[in-house]
């Protein structure tokens, strides 16, 4: 091997090992990785906390079940960045706001959804539109 | 003399060249597409078609037919995305490859010498320098997740390549690209300047044995902006509390 074939070898490993090196770490969550995109679920509970913050709002919430007990469950929405464009805000949901969420479920079966859409009691769209369309589930 | 006459004269005969398209505007995210006639022409034809851009994002161990080489496999199969969700990582920023195609909004400035598309997804802003021929950067310049992005006009198509990017997702599932990466996008306007559709081709010789392109459409939505994004890592606490 010559020496200029040989010194392109060196620079090309050391630029395969530089770019090994730099591998990332996971950045914004998959949807597809953490919820099963074939099922829906529905619940229906009383507002504990609503955060409204990227990458994903976020809604507690508190579920009576059919014996009286209560379940928490947690929701997130997709970017309040893009909910601003239908009506969302920080105040939309208050606390002790009887809602119906619709979404997708948590893959390790945790009480844990993504919204696909929040309804008040009387059945009115939280923010006057369905939040979650095509398109938006990332 | 007579030669610069000739010139002048050549150059007084050749039509005035036409504006090119003009791109400016704001862009909602448009319809799913699984190519485009006029854009096709110029992607390779061993480039797989990545059909996650928009509504869908595919699972664990599913690239979309791009091919890893074995080492990026290996990754990609150790992947926890759970492990992986943590404060430090939660509002990391994906470069171009991955932030392009997701179901968020851009904003496009167009000049003559500089064009800027601002990404409302993460507050990203990419700037495409104007002009055939542009000098190459050295290969150890910075490299950030917008790249080094140079671009012109090939009749009414906006070609910009862009290198330097630093090594992010491609798929947000464990396959990620390296340094190497070398993006090729197109774009154009489409149902009279209502419609703009790229293509955007992934070259990576460290990581991928293959190419690969994704088709991206836009609406044209006037009389709105990129909102702020302002991510909060604090985001990730949600998936350790119970």
């Amino acid at each position: 091997m010559n020496k200029r074939l040989l010194s392109g070898c060196i620079t090309g490993c050391c630029a395969l090992l530089l770019a090994l090196a730099a591998m990332p770490a996971l950045a914004h969550h998959s949807f597809a990785v953490f919820f099963d995109q074939d099922r829906t679920v529905t619940v229906t509970g009383v507002v504990q906390e609503f955060q409204f913050r990227n990458p994903h709002g976020l809604i507690r919430i508190a579920v009576q079940k059919p014996d009286g007990a209560e379940e928490a469950w947690k929701a997130e929405t997709n970017s309040p960045s893009i909910l601003e464009r239908r009506g969302w805000d920080k105040d939309v949901l208050k606390v002790g706001d009887r809602i119906t969420i619709d979404g997708w479920p948590a893959r390790d079966g945790s009480h844990y959804l993504r919204v696909r859409s929040v309804k008040r009691a009387d059945g009115t769209p939280v923010g006057g539109v369905a939040i979650q369309a095509t398109g938006e589930q990332k | 003399m007579k030669r610069a006459a000739c010139l002048l004269l050549l150059a007084l005969a050749l039509p005035v060249g036409a504006a090119p398209p003009d791109l400016s505007g704001f862009w909602m995210p448009g319809r799913e597409i699984d190519s485009d006639p006029e854009l096709a022409k110029f992607v390779p034809k061993d480039a797989v078609v990545m059909h996650d851009t928009g509504a869908k994002e595919f699972g664990l161990m599913d690239f979309g037919g791009l091919k890893p080489k074995p080492d990026a496999l290996a990754r990609a199969q150790a992947w926890n995305p759970r492990a992986g969700l943590t404060i430090s990582t939660a509002c990391l920023i994906p470069s171009i490859v991955y932030a392009l195609q997701g179901p968020f909004p851009i904003e496009i400035y167009q000049g003559r010498d500089l064009m800027v598309m601002r990404l409302e997804y993460m507050d990203m802003a990419r700037v495409f320098v104007m002009g055939e021929n542009l000098p190459d950067w050295p290969a150890n310049a910075p490299h950030t997740k917008v790249g080094y992005s140079r671009a012109h006009w090939e009749g009414e198509q906006l070609v910009v390549v862009t290198t330097h990017l630093k090594a992010a997702t491609i798929t947000n599932n464990g396959l990620d690209h390296s340094d190497a990466m070398v993006v090729t996008e197109r774009y154009r306007l489409a149902d009279g300047g209502k419609t703009l559709i790229a293509s955007q081709m992934y070259e990576d010789p460290v990581v991928l044995e293959n190419r690969g392109v994704r088709y991206i459409t836009w609406r044209r939505t006037p009389g709105d902006h990129v909102h702020a994004y302002d991510c909060d890592p604090s985001f990730a606490e949600e998936y350790a509390k119970p």
